[in-house]
């Protein structure tokens, strides 16, 4: 039997491994109470400085500003709720996110998302890009930086919710202590953290990370630098891909991509524009250039008004803007991949 | 710019070619009692159950299993046994993670490591080359080699650094072309020595990790890599990923 202890002295008894990750592993923990499920991560020690920052973010947790972020049910935040030790590692409970949400991934991942979340249709995208957008401003609100904001730490639950985990490898500021970012995750950091000795992350660098992720959510999982390049120079890596600034967003003949790929009008004009700032020659070399998440926010729910969305006449999971005059997923669909097959086919399609 | 249908698994993810070479000589027989051989089999088959669930792995890797010991075969997923390279065209050999049973191997032989990775070398070249001809995003492929012996000829003749040299230094090179990354992993018994000679600072000692836990620590470490990085800092992120993944191992075993 596992079981780790509050600083308070209250035992808690751990159960099922759920998962590991570089640094930590993550337990669920079996007698959580009322407050509903939790999970405890647990690093090994020493942790040093990883000790301090929970204790941290644990007193945070009670600071009006973070209590505004952590309102609402169920909330969209996995805050370190207390710290805990344990023989030889130091660690903290946070929700269970697994209680009302599903992995970011199986939204982006066409077989994923047939498997566990059928009824997501590009509406869905929409819907979690807004509300995605909507936590990251308010993030950003209140002086947090997330710093590594990828699909791992991500959390969707189909119907347009969004949830965040890892808050312990945020950026911030506590008593005059500041916390920095540390962690970077190939394909997801904006230019200005590429490479070595880079500088800290800011909002500004999270924001050039929501583009990449809108870009994901509403092309079918595509990421905006993805391809092989078109002057057949050798593929290396996303990271290369942005740093010569080739994507078919920004510049159509730049990367070859699949034929199944979804047409790229399937963005709505506003949202394009907003891409091209945030990913293209502005953004890019500029952080101050980019959209920030709340302009993201309000843009991308206008987009997902009613009367700015369609849906296909031939295949009601097939859903689009109402810009595009007829379905996008249609002719995909004619070049042998559907993005968003429905509920129904989804057993015979692959 | 489009071109024929290239989607893998259902994404547009780049792709990651793995080349995982399993020593399945007569040492992995042993010890009698409880046969590393069938400790690997049952890990390997949990290990491809459990990445099932894992849609980023599923949707970029893609797996080529070789097993060596006096002979080198490769596993050829859909015809569901080992073959000799040869034989079958390589993109054959390749499948996706998520789509892989592998086979039951046995142990039984010598340990012929050397001809093993010239065998990995040819299929990763050949691979990478394919791919990138079909203007897919491929990343450059990793090449996992798993031990628990000393290299040895076909006569079963142990081998010196003198004579795995040559072989030592065409690895170097197709590193430095970006042809591919070596990670050596030795298990209980294993020659560092020579390991380090093949593979000088892709070299792990991995003895107190089970075999999932071994390919958990490289897929993840693979996944963190900046994939522009060098062979050499690649190396190095996947050392400081292992000691990570040591003192993890050791705190879980605290706890139990
Ligand atoms: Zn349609």
């Amino acid at each position: 039997m596992l079981r780790c202890v509050s600083r308070g002295g209250r035992e808690w008894r751990l159960g099922e491994r759920l998962g590991s990750g570089s640094e930590g592993v993550v337990y669920a923990v079996t007698d959580a109470g009322p407050g509903g499920p939790l999970v405890a991560k647990l690093i090994p020690e020493p942790a040093d400085r990883f000790r301090p920052r929970v204790d941290a973010l644990v007193r945070q947790g009670r600071e009006p500003r973070t209590v505004r972020l952590l309102a609402g049910a169920p909330g969209r935040l996995a805050w370190p709720l207390e710290r805990i030790t344990a023989p030889g590692a130091a660690g903290y409970l946070m929700r269970d996110l697994r209680a009302h949400f599903r992995p970011f991934g199986d939204l982006l991942i066409t077989a994923a998302r047939q498997e566990r979340l059928p009824e997501a249709t590009w509406a869905t995208a929409l819907a979690t890009a807004a509300a995605l957008a909507g936590l990251l401003a308010d993030i950003h609100a209140e002086d947090y930086v997330v710093g590594d904001l990828k699909p791992d730490n991500l959390w969707a639950d189909g119907r347009g919710g969004i949830a965040m985990a890892d808050v312990d490898s945020w950026q911030f500021t506590d008593r005059g202590a500041v916390f920095p970012g540390r962690m970077r995750t190939p394909g997801y950091a904006a230019p200005e953290l590429l490479g070595r000795d880079s500088a800290p992350p800011t909002s500004a660098s999270d924001d050039f990370v929501l583009a990449v992720l809108v870009h994901q959510l509403l092309m079918s999982g595509l990421h905006p630098f993805t391809g092989h390049p078109g002057d057949d120079s050798p593929y290396l890596s996303l990271d290369d891909n942005l740093r010569h600034g080739r994507s078919r967003l920004l510049s159509p003949g730049s990367v070859v991509l699949p034929a199944s790929a979804p047409p790229d009008d399937v963005l709505p004009r506003e949202l394009r524009q907003l891409l091209t700032a945030a990913l293209g020659g502005p953004g890019r070399k500029d952080p101050a250039a980019r959209p920030a998440a709340v302009d993201w926010a309000r843009a991308l729910r206008r987009q997902l008004r009613p009367e700015r969305l369609a849906t296909c006449r031939a295949n009601g999971s097939h859903v689009h803007t109402r810009e595009r005059p007829w379905c996008p997923w249609c002719d995909q669909a004619e070049r042998g991949w559907d993005s968003y097959p429905g509920a129904r086919t989804a057993e015979g399609a692959r | 710019m489009t071109t024929p249908d290239m989607a893998f698994a259902s994404g547009y993810d780049e792709r990651q070619p793995v080349l995982v070479l399993l020593d399945t000589s007569e040492s992995m027989g042993r010890p009698q009692e409880s046969p590393r051989i069938d400790a690997l089999n049952q890990r390997l088959g949990a290990w491809f159950e459990g990445v099932r669930a894992q849609a980023r792995l599923r949707a970029r890797i893609e797996v080529c299993l070789i097993a060596f010991a006096t002979q080198v075969d490769v596993y050829h997923p859909k015809l569901q046994r080992l073959v000799p390279a040869g034989e079958r065209p390589t993109d054959e050999f390749f499948a996706p993670v998520g789509e892989l049973t592998p086979p039951r191997l046995e142990a039984g032989g010598y340990t012929c490591m050397a001809a093993a990775l010239r065998t990995a070398l040819d299929l990763a070249r050949e691979r990478h080359e394919a791919l990138r001809a079909r203007r897919v995003p491929v990343r450059r492929p990793f090449i996992w080699m798993l031990t628990d012996g000393a290299p040895s000829d076909e006569l079963g003749y142990e081998q010196s650094a003198a004579d795995l040299a040559p072989l030592a230094a065409r690895l170097r090179a197709a590193e430095q072309a970006g042809e591919c990354v070596l990670q050596a992993i030795g298990v209980a018994g294993a020659d560092r020595e020579l390991l380090e000679v093949l593979a000088p600072k892709g070299t792990a000692m991995l003895a107190d990790l089970d075999f999932g836990q071994i390919l958990d620590h490289l897929f993840t470490s693979s996944d963190r890599v900046d994939p522009a990085a060098t062979a050499d800092e690649t190396h190095a992120e996947i050392a400081r990923q292992a000691e990570l993944r040591r003192r993890l191992t050791a705190m879980e075993e605290g706890l139990r």
